[in-house]
């Protein structure tokens, strides 16, 4: 319980600040530009970075909600013991391809280390940031392992892209 | 050919076993590429599609208009907009139902979802409906139908997300939506005039007001339409692109909620989160998306397809129209969103092909994403209704939405005959 506020408050803060940051960067940079014919120097690398963060900052809260898009239609007829063995073997598929890209996001990482890659105007090295894109990856995908026998009533999706 | 139907399949049979769509779409793309082209160049490829959604900067016009619209429900600018409506058209018979559409269509220009607009306006609209004696199934069919104009009217997240899976101009796009969106928002009132005709009692008009209560009413919406002026106005007018529009009206959207009172360290919080959540949940949709996409544009399919089709000797405007009715089956049992992102790569180089506008097809796309929001037994809509008003029962909920998915399908084969009605503003921009 302790593990999950910490983990809704700290992921929720690290993406809420930077959507917030990338909300009020853009509004200065255009209020500048158009207005006083000055715009934030780098800022769009700037925004290309937090989005970064806002993407895969949220990515364990998404998971951990249940929130991604699923079609449940055949819940209604499925008896609750082949419910829990679909649900755990589902979480444990979703957690693999997330392990995977974690270690895949983790290689790329180690390339951009080499290469020394950096934004074009501020020189802010990327590779931190596709690390970072694999630890969250793979703590999501840790997420879901825990997930795998928790009991069926705690589910309650519903995307709102739409 | 053979790879890519195997593909689909796989992705409906993995979801009917409920492992999330993007995660069906993102591992069948990668497999699918693994076997056909290596593995080395399918994991190269995932790795790529990752990091160059990630470090998009015109992709951050998605959670922009997101958070725009979630400040924006949460600033209670709802309220004015069915107040000024009922002052105005309430006194009819069924007033509060009309009052209730155009209030939608008004929410819809400061919000680009469907779901919150639907939402929102189930607040505000639903408690007036039931204490003057409204039906349940006309007072929610009404909130479920016109919460679909949240994403015709601009701004609108699927029109984003559409413009920029098929490089399309997102401008364009809002700017293609208003008409059709007002059309449905007109057609909708003349459903609910022939309604309650038949049913008078379950609709009463409520008072009357006069002019003065009027005008004071339309200047409370005075913060709307600002915002209206500033984001639409901004990039019809080429002095915004989209995401700095999208940049401008969420500040705008924070600072009105800000001034209203409308939010403390808390719920500030939660509008950002949840925001964060819907971005993080639409890119892992991307993501998967265009690493499906890309299998798919692999394999001989997109091309077979179009042989296939140009073969069959249909004028291209029964293609489009036979994809439309694909559609409206589909949206009935499917997620609206992955019907769209799994289709798209099939359907857009054809329709692109035939001649036609990516624009008027763009609209269209969301035409049959708005009906297959509310036509049961699956749409996204009549389930927030059911959950944020839990005494409604569903079938009543089918019952009241029903004639309006008629509607719907009225307007669209309307804007499939008339592209115009969606191109004209679109042409003005030039």
């Amino acid at each position: 319980m302790i593990l999950k506020k910490l983990l809704e408050t700290a992921c929720g803060l690290l993406a809420g600040l930077a959507l917030f940051a990338i909300m009020v960067l853009t509004f200065l940079d255009v209020s500048g530009r158009k207005m006083l014919d000055h715009s934030i120097p780098g800022s769009l690398e700037l925004t290309e970075l937090l989005m970064v963060v806002v993407i895969f900052g949220a990515l364990p809260l998404v998971s951990e909600r249940g929130e991604h898009v699923v079609f449940d239609s055949i819940d209604a007829i499925l008896p609750d013991a082949l419910k829990k063995i679909q649900r755990a073997l589902v979480h444990l598929l979703c957690a693999s391809a997330l392990l995977g890209l974690a270690w895949l996001m983790w290689q790329t990482g180690g390339d951009f280390v080499a290469s020394g890659e950096t934004t074009a105007q501020l020189k802010i090295l990327k590779a931190p940031f596709i690390y970072g894109m694999g630890l969250l990856c793979g703590f999501t995908g840790v997420i879901h392992l825990s997930m795998m026998f928790q009991p069926l009533d705690h589910e309650d999706a519903e995307g709102g892209a739409l | 050919m053979i790879e890519a139907l195997i593909g689909f399949a796989a992705i409906f049979g993995l979801a009917l076993l409920r492992v999330p769509l993007a995660f069906s779409m993102g591992l069948v793309g990668l497999v699918g590429i693994g076997l056909t082209r290596g593995w080395l160049p399918a994991l190269a490829s995932t790795a790529q599609v990752v990091y160059e959604t990630g470090f998009a900067y015109t992709l951050s016009v998605i959670p922009l208009f997101i958070l725009m619209g979630n400040f924006v429900a949460r600033a209670g600018l709802a309220h004015e907009l069915f107040h000024a409506a009922y002052t105005f058209i309430g006194h009819r018979r069924g007033g509060l139902a009309h009052a209730t559409i155009a209030a939608c269509a008004g929410f819809g220009a400061i919000c680009g979802s469907s779901i919150a607009t639907a939402a929102t306006m189930s607040k505000v609209a639903y408690p007036s409906m039931k204490k003057l004696g409204y039906s349940d199934a006309l007072s929610t069919g009404v909130i479920a139908a016109g919460g679909t104009l949240g994403i015709m009217i601009p701004p609108s997240t699927i029109m984003v997300i559409y413009g920029i899976i098929t490089e399309t101009h997102i401008g364009k796009l809002f700017a293609a939506g208003v008409i059709p969106g007002v059309l449905t928002a007109i057609l909708m009132m003349v459903a609910v005039v022939i309604m309650t005709s038949r049913d008078p009692e379950h609709a009463p008009a409520g008072e009357k007001f006069t002019w003065a209560q009027r005008w004071a009413a339309l200047r409370g919406i005075w913060g709307v339409l600002l915002l209206v002026v500033i984001v639409l106005g901004g990039i019809y007018g080429g002095f915004f692109t989209a995401t700095e529009g999208a940049g401008m009206g969420a500040m705008g959207a924070f600072l009105f909620a800000l001034a209203r009172r409308a939010l403390n360290w808390k719920a500030l919080f939660e509008v950002l989160v949840e925001s964060a959540r819907t971005t993080a949940m639409l890119f892992t949709l991307l993501i998967a998306a265009t690493i499906f996409a890309n299998f798919v544009n692999f394999t001989s399919m997109p091309m077979e397809l179009k042989e296939w089709i140009t073969h069959l000797g249909l004028s291209p405007i029964m293609i489009v129209a036979a994809m439309m009715l694909i559609y409206i089956l589909l949206g009935t049992v499917m997620e609206e969103l992955t019907m769209v992102l799994l289709t798209i790569p099939l359907f857009f180089p054809i329709v692109v092909q035939l001649g036609f506008d990516p624009v008027w097809f763009g609209v269209l796309i969301v035409m049959v994403i708005q009906i297959g929001l509310i036509s049961p037994p699956v749409g996204m809509n009549l389930f927030v209704l059911n959950t944020l008003l839990p005494k409604v029962g569903l079938t009543t909920i089918f019952r009241g939405v029903w004639p309006l998915v008629l509607v719907l399908v009225i307007t669209l084969g309307i804007l499939l005959a008339f592209p115009s009605l969606s191109l004209w503003l679109p042409s003005m921009m030039d």
